[in-house]
């Protein structure tokens, strides 16, 4: 297993760059999520490591080996692609070994090492089968037990799960990172699904429109979003910003709350005028959701921003129209610059 | 009767008259002929012309189809077979290959490669004659001059016919493998690069498995192509020189227009029930054999 480094790394398509100066360092046995919304330049970033896309500038390194010039071939990396990417024409035994084939494996070999991974994966009584006869949680196994069947300097994985349904995708989710603890191995994963970076990576790395947000452990990266683009994109529900309205510190910032800390008092008679400057705010309850082992309240301010509060089901709850105020510690509040969206302390 | 079905019956009614263009085609052109050969197939014709021909039954199909002339034919077919189909394939997945590539430009060699398609096989057999001739052609302009010239040489006249013939179906074999290239999915490419395997690797563990229900089909048509060639031989050769190139269509064009003595039309009825068995017996073995190496993705 290894390091991943990469260093200014920067591609462009045309007139389009998909990624820009990206700076990464994975370290051996590492868990890095690479996270943000389709077309941030997580995937093409993956493709760059993997040799699938030529860099336009900078620097990749697998282990002590710059690669910027070597062939996917000869990287010495597994990949879990979105589609499975597995070999139709082949047996399921036949694409585990594919990877071992190509580097000469001895026969027996080969056939103990497939037999291993395919076991590993609980896929033995389908080595004889096409892929096109197995579900698509069996395919997704295959897929990974070709990437887990050689031991790779990195595993790659572009939304392995992603065509997965959901429950199998928790489940799943959950197994991978067990495997990754068992080999020891080293993984870049791609998602936009914030709940598989939060759960699944050692760091997170958050990349939007081509360029690196934030890399950190999940709780850091929960607990101290480095921008305003981090805090609305990690969380769900997203933390709640609102312009200009922390008071003695002037117009340009924007305040952040996550809606765990937002609380929610109902002591505001119905119907009255809604306070202007008294402590907290003055909104009004526009929906709420009921999640069974929680509830979204959605209060509407006066300038029509929303705020979401998350309460426990064991709180009684407002009623829909309710006149509600809303309040929150000073320390749990996140300020961002409001012109560059940069946290301010 | 609800309104209904008399809609439906007066919709199938329509489907029907639609059809009575197709049909009437079909049965003219080719329903007709087809069974009437076979009873053309089963009357002798005299060595004379103007006698009244005799019914022999399928009496005169062993005279015919073991008679050396027919042999001879049947091995000049095959050999035309042997010399077109794996070198039109070879060419046309080699131009395939080399065209299915995001390159500037491709396009234009796209075009190129698949222009033969719009050539008729009498036009490529006037090119090539020109090409082939001894006084005008080509290769006397390069300063070669084979004697005797190539179309009357026994030894290269077939190869002649069958070079015509690949240069002319090479554009039809490169759109046919060059669609089937592009339905292989990249990712496919993406993941044996990963998995270790170089271009050689790629090429014969996902092209080629990937390509075979297309080169199949492509083998199956190219051989039925090469048993029912007739207007190049025409042109260039008239079947000979000594009748080197008097492949199957040939000989049942000669006996019909007299070449070989009078006009026989039940002698060439038989050869031609027994052209119409050999590819229909090809067709099947080719099944049978090739589409069991064939991978279908599901």
């Amino acid at each position: 297993m290894g390091r991943v480094s990469l260093s200014g790394v920067t591609k462009q398509f045309d007139d389009v760059i998909a990624v820009d100066h990206l700076d990464l360092e994975v370290a051996d046995r590492e868990f890095l999520v690479l996270l943000g919304p389709s077309g941030c330049g997580k995937s093409t970033a993956l493709r760059m490591i993997a040799g699938l896309e030529e860099l336009t500038e900078g620097t990749i390194t697998i282990g002590d080996r710059v690669v910027n010039d070597v062939e996917p071939k000869d990287r010495d990396l597994a990949m879990v692609f979105q589609s499975y990417a597995l070999y139709p024409h082949l047996s399921v035994r036949k694409n585990i070994e594919f990877p071992l084939r190509t580097r000469g494996t001895p026969k027996a070999q080969r056939t103990a090492q497939a037999e291993a991974a395919a076991e590993s994966l609980g896929l033995d009584g389908l080595l004889d089968r096409k892929p096109g006869q197995l579900s698509g949680g069996q395919r997704q196994r295959v897929a990974l037990a070709r990437a887990i069947v050689r031991d790779p300097q990195a595993f790659l994985m572009d939304e392995p799960l992603s065509n997965l349904d959901a429950k199998l995708r928790v489940q799943t989710r959950a197994e991978l990172v067990e495997l990754q603890r068992r080999l020891q191995a080293t993984v870049i994963y791609v998602t936009h699904d914030q709940v598989e970076a939060m759960t699944m990576g050692d760091r997170i790395a958050i990349m939007n429109e081509g360029v690196l947000q934030q890399v950190g452990p999940p709780q850091e990266v929960y607990a101290r979003p480095a921008n305003l683009f981090v805090a609305r994109f990690i969380g769900t529900p997203p933390m709640n910003t609102i312009p200009g309205e922390l008071i003695g510190e002037g117009p340009s910032v924007v305040i952040g709350v996550r809606p765990e800390h937002v609380r929610v008092s109902r002591d505001i008679p119905r119907g009255s005028e809604i306070p202007a400057s008294s402590e907290g705010m003055g909104a009004t309850v526009a929906i709420i959701e009921s999640l069974g082992h929680e509830r979204h309240v959605i209060c509407r301010l006066p300038d029509d921003t929303n705020v979401i509060a998350r309460q426990g089901i064991d709180v009684p709850p407002p009623a829909m129209g309710d006149t509600v105020r809303l309040d929150f510690d000073a320390a749990q509040v996140h300020r961002f610059d409001a012109a560059t969206g940069v946290r301010a302390g | 009767m609800t309104s209904r079905s008399r809609r439906r019956r007066r919709e199938a009614g329509l489907g029907y008259l639609l059809l009575v263009p197709a049909v009437i085609i079909f049965v003219v052109f080719i329903f007709y002929p087809f069974l009437r050969n076979f009873q053309l197939a089963l009357y002798l014709n005299p060595p004379f012309p103007n006698l009244p021909r005799r019914w022999v039954g399928l009496d005169q199909y062993r005279d015919i189809l073991g008679s050396d002339s027919f042999i001879s034919s049947l091995k000049t077919t095959i050999a035309f077979a042997f010399l077109t189909v794996p070198a039109g394939i070879g060419m046309g997945l080699a131009l395939a290959v080399a065209a299915n590539r995001k390159l500037r430009g491709i396009g234009i060699y796209r075009t190129i490669f698949s222009s033969t398609v719009a050539t008729s096989v009498a036009v490529a057999a006037v090119i090539f004659s020109m090409l082939f001739n001894p006084i005008v052609g080509l290769l006397p302009w390069l300063g070669v001059n084979p004697n005797p010239p190539i179309i009357e040489n026994p030894d290269l006249a077939l190869a002649a016919v069958a070079l015509v013939t690949v240069w002319q179906t090479l554009g039809l074999t490169f759109i046919l493998l060059s669609a089937g290239l592009q339905a292989i999915p990249e990712d496919l490419y993406e993941a044996a690069q990963v998995d270790g395997a170089g271009a050689t690797v790629r090429f014969w563990r996902i092209t080629i498995p990937m390509l075979s229900p297309t080169l199949f089909f492509a083998v199956v048509i190219g051989s039925i192509h090469a048993f029912q060639s007739f207007g190049q031989i025409d042109i260039i050769t008239s079947g000979g020189p000594f009748k080197h190139t008097n492949v199957l269509t040939y000989s049942i064009y000669g006996e019909l227009n007299g070449t070989n003595g009078p006009p026989n039309p039940g002698k060439a009825a038989v050869l031609a029930i027994a052209l119409f068995v050999i590819t229909l017996g090809l067709t099947v073995v080719q099944m049978r054999v090739l589409e069991r190496r064939v991978h279908y993705a599901r």
